[in-house]
């Protein structure tokens, strides 16, 4: 018996037990690829007006998120711009996902080692996991390409663009592989993917923004120097990330070898034998709970936030490089103030709705950790001493709520003060942070919405992602495609305005929001009081 | 005769459906005080299930349940202060230490009893500083079991709490539930495992498909059922058509003797040995009813699609 061998019978268990979620990740993203195409085919219908798309992003300011996209003028470029934040964060979650839910998950969870008992080799349950997650990889690049093809982009292009975004995806496989074997539990691997994956997406902006070598440290560097749909278009940057992937597998077997299942080669350290009496508490319990969470978001918003802060003087500057809009804002001393005062608070205000966004995640993950309570029968136990509902949740509430405050806190203080720093200019510090209540009422929203799913619906908790989902693909693309405008102000993060820098937030929308997020927790709270626990 | 504030638990006539599943279907139950309760039932049987309609958890669609007295659902909380519930399978938190889960358990019950708490963890060779989540199953049961043992509940709720434990531990196990059955606890100890509910029940109620089969003390359980009796004797006794006694198998060794197997009821023991004796006894075993016995019984009594599930 090999050490490989069972493949066949590895991967047969993990496309049975799997496949929905691995079909409903291609689906998805091949499909908001559809959507673009469909929605920026209808919108750029000529070829003058898909000349003129460039110029409408205001120069090469929007680099920083979607990196340097080649052929901008043609229909191609038109869609990976669009499609640009899905690729970046999109394609590296679904790879880590999956390559996680079908290696440390699996061996987490004891069923690996049920497996092993059996005829299937030591190497065989990685080489099945990495087989599998990187052929959805290349499925979904292939699909994304294709989808591009009937709206009108070039398929030489297009081809190109697909296997970038496969290239992508398998790094990001290799990343979650190898750190399978490092830490032990699925959700340390999920912790070091997303770290990698915001690294290389600020090494990109930055490099990107500069035009400095720095794109070449970066994986989602690669997929923008192939220049799919550019003139100057080139093959060979696709080896880059195949190379890197064959090198972490490679690495990811060295080190399976060397560690036995279940162990990992770091071990956490022992643990205190006593509780303090603070963890006593349901509202310490509740916090220890969190407080890693909390302190990640917090850093990746911060980390985020704190990069396109400071390159704020670099896209005035962008802005003022660009030869048409130059013009507009005419030479003199005052042209850079012009500049900055068009351009900075409508830039502000879309970094604040990616804040926004990630605050609203964060949300979701703390009402998720509440139903993971319950699955995992924490919830019961709880219950069972004298302990009320409400007693229960009520702490659980108020952490969250603190966490997402927090989280939003650092993250805008992060954007204003490295603005100020950038540009010279302390009012944005205030400025920033002001605007940025703005977004509170929305995420009040999403609280309420998982509150009033936890509370019915509980086996639908997930469903409150579904939700999120929508509205984050409505507020990045939204205003660049031709959707009806009572869509957008649906959507909790566009309600209030496109600018709230520069304009300040819609009022009835706040008041709006806030009585929905309200009346959603209340509705929460009352269903958790009644209902079963648990529902399994 | 007990009166009604010497029964901790009273259920009767029980009803819960999941959706078109009916979990407990007029199920009944009485725990009285300082007793401890074995509540027997294979696996899905609604043992679980009545457990979570005690403890508040779930509310009942039909019948009534009482708690101390009280109703499980509208006093959950004061009727919690009164009792420790250890889970059937418990995950605890997994960035915690072992010795962390038990105090914030215990606590959340009332006073932990910090003498009691230390012993228990040297009895039952835990290891206090290791995350909950690098523990074994029987580790995590250990942990949730010192929880509930430390404190000083009246009532203990144990939903079958040994699924994981090695038979040391076991041993262990059944120790202490004794040492707090003399200090006047009770317990309502679920379980499929019969040996277990032998070593340690007072009384046993036996459930399957969310409904009381039958109800009793061990003894009076057993007063149903035949004990076993296996015998070599110098000649044939005289067994045929002697009261009591049926199934009668006899055979000869290989020195010629008489091999004699039968099933007697209780009252029967005694006539029957006294024919063995008239005939020469050799070897004699007595082997009375095990609960294996009695669940079989039970179940083969009342139910035919038995073999159907």
């Amino acid at each position: 018996m090999s050490a490989v061998t069972g493949v066949g019978t590895m991967t047969g268990i993990a496309l049975r037990t799997g496949w929905r979620t691995l079909l409903a990740w291609v689906v998805g993203l091949v499909a908001v690829m559809v959507l673009t195409g469909s929605s920026i085919s209808a919108l750029y219908d000529t070829p003058e007006k898909v000349a003129g798309y460039a110029e409408s992003l205001g120069g090469d300011a929007l680099a920083v998120i979607n990196g340097r996209v080649a052929g901008l003028d043609t229909l191609g470029g038109v869609l990976a711009n669009e499609f640009g934040f899905v690729l970046s964060f999109g394609v590296p979650v679904m790879a880590i996902a999956l390559t996680t839910r079908h290696t440390r998950r699996e061996e987490e969870t004891g069923r690996l080692e049920l497996l092993l008992a059996a005829r299937i080799g030591r190497h065989a349950p990685l080489a099945a996991a990495v087989l599998l997650t990187s052929t959805a990889m290349v499925v979904t690049g292939a699909g994304v390409g294709a989808a591009m093809v009937p709206f009108g982009a070039d398929p030489a292009g297009a081809l190109r663009y697909g296997l970038a975004v496969a290239g992508l995806g398998l790094v990001f496989v290799g990343v979650a592989a190898a750190a399978a074997q490092v830490v032990e539990h699925a959700r340390a691997v999920w912790g070091i993917g997303l770290a990698v994956t915001l690294v290389s997406f600020l090494l990109r902006g930055v490099g990107a923004l500069r035009e400095g070598a720095l794109v070449w440290a970066s994986p989602h560097g690669w997929v923008d120097e192939v220049r799919a749909f550019g003139e100057d278009a080139r093959w060979w940057p696709l080896v880059l990330p195949v190379v890197l992937w064959a090198g972490l597998v490679a690495l990811a077997v060295r080190l399976r070898a060397r560690r036995d299942v279940g162990g990992a080669l770091l071990r956490p350290p022992r643990a205190r034998p006593r509780a303090s009496a603070a963890l006593q508490t349901p509202l310490g319990l509740a916090w220890h709970q969190q407080r890693t969470v909390v302190v990640g978001w917090a850093l990746g918003a911060a980390a985020l936030m704190a990069v396109f802060g400071s390159l704020a003087q670099e896209i005035v500057d962008a802005v003022l490089d660009n030869p048409s809009l130059g013009a507009f804002f005419a030479a003199g001393p005052e042209a850079e103030g012009r500049a900055a005062d068009l351009v900075l608070p409508p830039m502000m205000s879309t970094f604040l709705v990616m804040l926004a966004l990630l605050v609203s995640a964060y949300v979701l993950v703390g009402v998720g950790s509440w139903r993971r309570e319950e699955e995992r029968g924490r919830l019961e136990v709880e219950l069972s001493a004298p302990r009320s509902r409400g007693g229960w949740l009520g702490p659980r509430l108020l952490v969250v709520t603190l966490g997402a405050l927090a989280v939003g806190a650092v993250g805008a203080l992060a954007l204003g003060s490295s603005a100020a720093a950038a540009l010279e200019d302390g009012t944005w510090v205030g400025e920033v942070l002001g605007a940025a209540t703005a977004h509170l009422p929305a995420v009040l929203v999403f609280l309420g919405l998982g509150a009033a799913l936890f509370g019915w619906l509980p086996r639908a908790v997930a469903a409150g992602w579904a939700a999120f989902a929508l509205a984050a693909v409505l507020a990045y693309l939204g205003p660049g495609l031709d959707l009806p405008s009572w869509l957008l102000d649906a959507t909790p993060f566009l309600a209030v305005g496109q600018d709230v820098v520069g304009e300040g937030p819609q009022p009835t929308a706040l008041v709006v929001l806030s009585v929905l997020g309200l009346g959603l927790l209340a509705v929460g709270l009352v269903g958790f009081r009644r209902r079963d626990v648990p529902v399994g | 005769m007990t009166t009604s504030s010497d029964r901790l638990v009273e259920i009767s006539g029980l009803r819960k459906t999941f959706g078109p599943v009916a979990a407990l279907d007029g199920l009944d139950l009485v725990v009285e005080r300082g007793e401890v309760h074995g509540f027997l039932g294979p696996n899905g049987s609604g043992k679980s299930t009545t457990i979570r309609v005690l403890l508040g958890l779930i509310r009942a669609d039909g019948g009534t349940a009482r708690l101390f007295g009280g109703d499980p659902w509208t006093d959950a909380v004061e009727l919690h202060s009164r009792l420790a519930y250890v889970p059937g399978d418990v995950t605890l938190w997994p960035g915690l230490s072992g010795g962390q889960c038990i105090d914030i358990l215990a606590r959340a019950h009332g006073r932990i009893e910090e003498s009691r708490r230390a012993d228990l963890v040297g009895r039952f060779d835990l290891d206090p500083t290791r995350r909950a989540r690098d523990y074994s199953k029987g580790n995590r049961q250990k942990v949730s079991l010192v929880a509930a043992l430390a404190t000083d509940a009246e009532l203990l709720v144990l939903d079958e709490p040994t699924s994981g434990l090695d038979p040391l531990m076991e041993e262990v196990f059944q120790q202490v539930v004794r040492e707090r059955r003399e200090q006047g606890t009770t317990v309502l100890l679920s379980s499929h495992i019969l040996g277990e509910v032998e070593a340690l029940a007072d009384r046993v109620s036996i459930i399957r498909a969310g409904r009381t089969v039958t109800t009793g003390t061990l003894t009076d359980l057993r007063r149903h059922t035949h004990s076993a009796v296996r015998a070599v004797t110098d000649r044939a006794p005289a067994l045929q058509g002697m009261p009591g006694v049926g199934d009668v198998e006899t055979g000869t060794d290989d020195q010629g003797r008489t091999e004699v197997a039968a099933a007697v009821e209780p009252d029967a023991v005694g006539r029957l040995v006294g024919a063995l004796h008239d005939a020469g006894i050799h070897t004699l075993t007595v082997t009375p009813p095990s609960l294996d016995d009695l669940f079989l019984r039970a179940y083969a009594g009342h139910d035919e699609r038995v073999d159907a599930r």
